[in-house]
């Protein structure tokens, strides 16, 4: 079994028009161990999968499906015992960690609270492991610095605390939802290796969740791609690096100009008030059919562990072929 | 010989912090300390650098939002601060800026056409009577109708928003438009659409870029020659291809390095270098880069090492490069 098994996830949303279904049928399972990325643009539902992950999503939005910690349903927990497994078992860091931290706390309390509170740890013991998980995230100075307040700290050094904070109880499970986009290049590549070095020490499983497709890409094992809050392709890193299945998946790489091809995909992202009935990739698609606006294009396997949600695959592999 | 088309002299700006006590004053702190660069006609510069490099501050002092406490900016050959006001608006026609935030820079209550034309305003009578011909080419340009001209901001994407601002940029027929982050702020999917805007105005309306960017893959797509720059000084300058191949500088070296790329797993079960010793130089003195270079030696911390050419048209500001 998985440590983690989330199956047709959805996130509805009211709306003065009705519901919204913001993120549909998302589905993966994620060993000890392992590193997910999930990549996706603005609107795609990766931080709604992440927030719906946590319990954490905002008022007015409804997760429906399946998601198993441990074998374990998390989507039917109450708040109280959300609130004993969050800092736990299950941590979670962001993209501005300025936001996340306590302006007015000493950063060093901050990391002992989630021992006081689900370790029941005396105060003396949490500061001196507070201290110790300073350390461990490669701050310098950690007697100093568990006495600083967050704004003395530069944002990389902001974001090793919320990390460190996140790894006091040991969870099982960390998300991390954009947490080296504010962050300069040079110390975005620290974060990086500073939490594929504490998954591979403790063995938790880690969710990336960016907008950078290749920062996914040199970080986790699997992919997770998202477009309009749907799957539109799911695979280990180095079999999409081969093949990229999804037309959306390959326009996303051409769009970087780093590669010789470099080219925009036409239009703009949807609009998540006016989702069309289909596949929600159709109309940016340059491989469209009228079957396409249809229904949900089902997810076909094109490899071993490597699914693309797409009626027209053979199509596309025939211009991955040519290009 | 004619003069270069933006040259920069040793251009110094210092910012002071906030008081710590109220009873003193805060402290300055150089943004920009003596940076000095020409472009000319058709070869865009890129400047790269990271938060706190003094990349913005250089683009308000080009632009002239600001005075710099030492140094000059010279557009076409002329200080922008010492020339009289009727000959600064000639010379700012052919200056202009797009910014980073395609949705701040629009006004949301003006029509794209009253947006695009504003800059027109500022002109003589004579250049304003074809207005509207004049939106409506530089609309083209970019890629957008004339009929966009009657739709307001929040109907176009983000990249279309930034495309319009290009067409601001572009209506006073400038030959240097400077671009802080100007995609950035947008999706993937969509810089595209703006970069090769960018490039097919540099070859269609002979505009040179000054382009201040984070991302080393914009840089090479757009510019000629690159600058990096770090805290407030230039440490590498050379023609952007052969800069981003084989950098020379320790710190340029490091922005490639870390830059993301599509490598399955690089970050994966490698044995990883211990953190460099982080030994600070003496106040004042040293390479600024000396207390992060893997490769730094004791005269790194005693002796700042001056910008000068290490190969034929490379210069980096390093003892060791």
């Amino acid at each position: 079994m998985a440590l983690l098994e989330v199956e047709a996830l959805g996130v509805v949303i009211d709306s003065p028009r009705g519901p919204l279904e913001i993120l549909r049928d998302v589905g993966f399972a994620l060993e000890s161990g392992r590193i997910l990325g999930i990549v996706g643009e603005s609107g795609s539902g990766k931080t709604m999968t992440a927030l719906a992950l946590m319990g954490l999503l905002p008022p007015g939005a409804r997760a429906q499906g399946s998601v198993r910690l441990g074998g374990r349903e998390l989507l039917r927990l109450d708040e109280h015992a959300l609130c004993r497994l969050r800092g736990d078992r299950v941590a979670m860091i962001f993209q501005e960690p300025m936001s996340a931290l306590n302006p007015l706390q000493p950063v060093g309390a901050q990391i002992a609270e989630p021992l006081r509170l689900h370790r029941k740890m005396p105060a003396a013991k949490a500061a001196a492991e507070a201290r110790r998980l300073l350390a461990r995230v490669h701050l310098p100075d950690p007697d100093r610095l568990a006495a600083a307040f967050p704004h003395q700290l530069s944002g990389g050094q902001r974001q090793r605390v919320m990390i460190a904070m996140a790894l006091a109880c040991g969870p099982d499970l960390l998300v991390a939802d954009e947490p080296t986009t504010a962050l300069d290049v040079t110390v975005q590549a620290q974060i990086l290796d500073l939490l594929v070095e504490l998954v591979e020490e403790t063995g938790m499983s880690l969710i990336l969740v960016s907008h950078d497709l290749a920062a996914v890409a040199e970080t986790a094992d699997e992919v997770l791609v998202l477009y309009g809050g749907t799957v539109v392709e799911h695979a280990p890193v180095a079999a999409m690096l081969r093949h990229r299945a999804h037309p959306y998946t390959q326009g996303l790489f051409a769009a970087r100009p780093a590669t010789g091809l470099f080219r925009a995909i036409p239009g703009s992202v949807p609009d998540l008030a006016a989702l069309p009935p289909g596949c929600r990739f159709a109309d940016r698609c340059p491989l469209a059919i009228a079957a396409c606006g249809d229904g949900p294009p089902p997810l076909g396997l094109v490899g071993p562990g490597h699914r693309a949600a797409c009626i027209r695959l053979e199509a596309a592999a025939a211009t991955a072929e040519a290009s | 010989m004619t003069p270069p088309l933006l040259a920069v002299e040793e251009l110094v700006r210092r910012y002071r912090r906030p008081r710590a006590f109220p009873w003193r004053r805060g402290e300055a702190v150089a943004a920009l300390s003596g940076v000095s660069f020409a472009i000319a006609r058709g070869r865009s510069l890129g400047i790269v650098g990271e938060s706190g490099s003094g990349k913005s501050t250089l683009a308000r002092l080009v632009m002239g939002f600001e005075r710099p406490d030492a140094g000059r900016v010279l557009f076409m050959g002329e200080d922008l601060a010492e020339a009289p006001p009727a000959r600064l608006r000639q010379l700012r026609r052919g200056l202009q800026m797009v910014f980073q935030d395609p949705v701040g820079s629009l006004d949301p209550r003006h029509r794209v056409g009253r947006i695009v034309g504003e800059p027109l305003d500022m002109l003589d009578g004579a250049a304003r009577g074809d207005r509207s011909a004049r939106v409506a080419a530089a609309l083209r340009s970019v890629g957008l109708g004339a009929s966009d001209a009657q739709r307001y901001p929040h109907e176009f994407s983000g990249g279309q928003r930034q495309r319009i601002a290009i067409a601001r940029a572009l209506i006073t027929r400038p030959a240097l438009i400077v671009a802080d982050e100007p995609v950035s702020a947008l999706d993937v999917s969509v810089q595209a659409q703006v970069l090769a805007v960018m490039k097919a105005l540099a070859a269609e309306h002979e505009v040179t870029y000054l382009l201040i960017s984070h991302d080393l893959a914009v840089i090479a797509y757009v510019t000629v020659d690159v600058a990096v720059m770090y805290r407030g000084a230039i440490v590498e300058t050379g023609p952007t291809a052969a800069v981003l191949e084989r950098p020379l500088h320790p710190y340029s070296q490091a922005l490639k390095e870390a830059a993301p790329r599509l490598v399955a797993g690089r970050r994966r079960h490698r044995t990883r270098p211990a953190a460099p010793p982080g030994e600070p130089a003496a106040a004042g003195r040293g390479c600024a880069y000396a207390e992060r270079c893997p490769l730094a030696q004791p005269r790194c911390r005693e002796e700042a090492p001056a910008l000068r050419e290490v190969a034929p048209g490379r210069r980096a500001a390093c003892h060791f490069p």
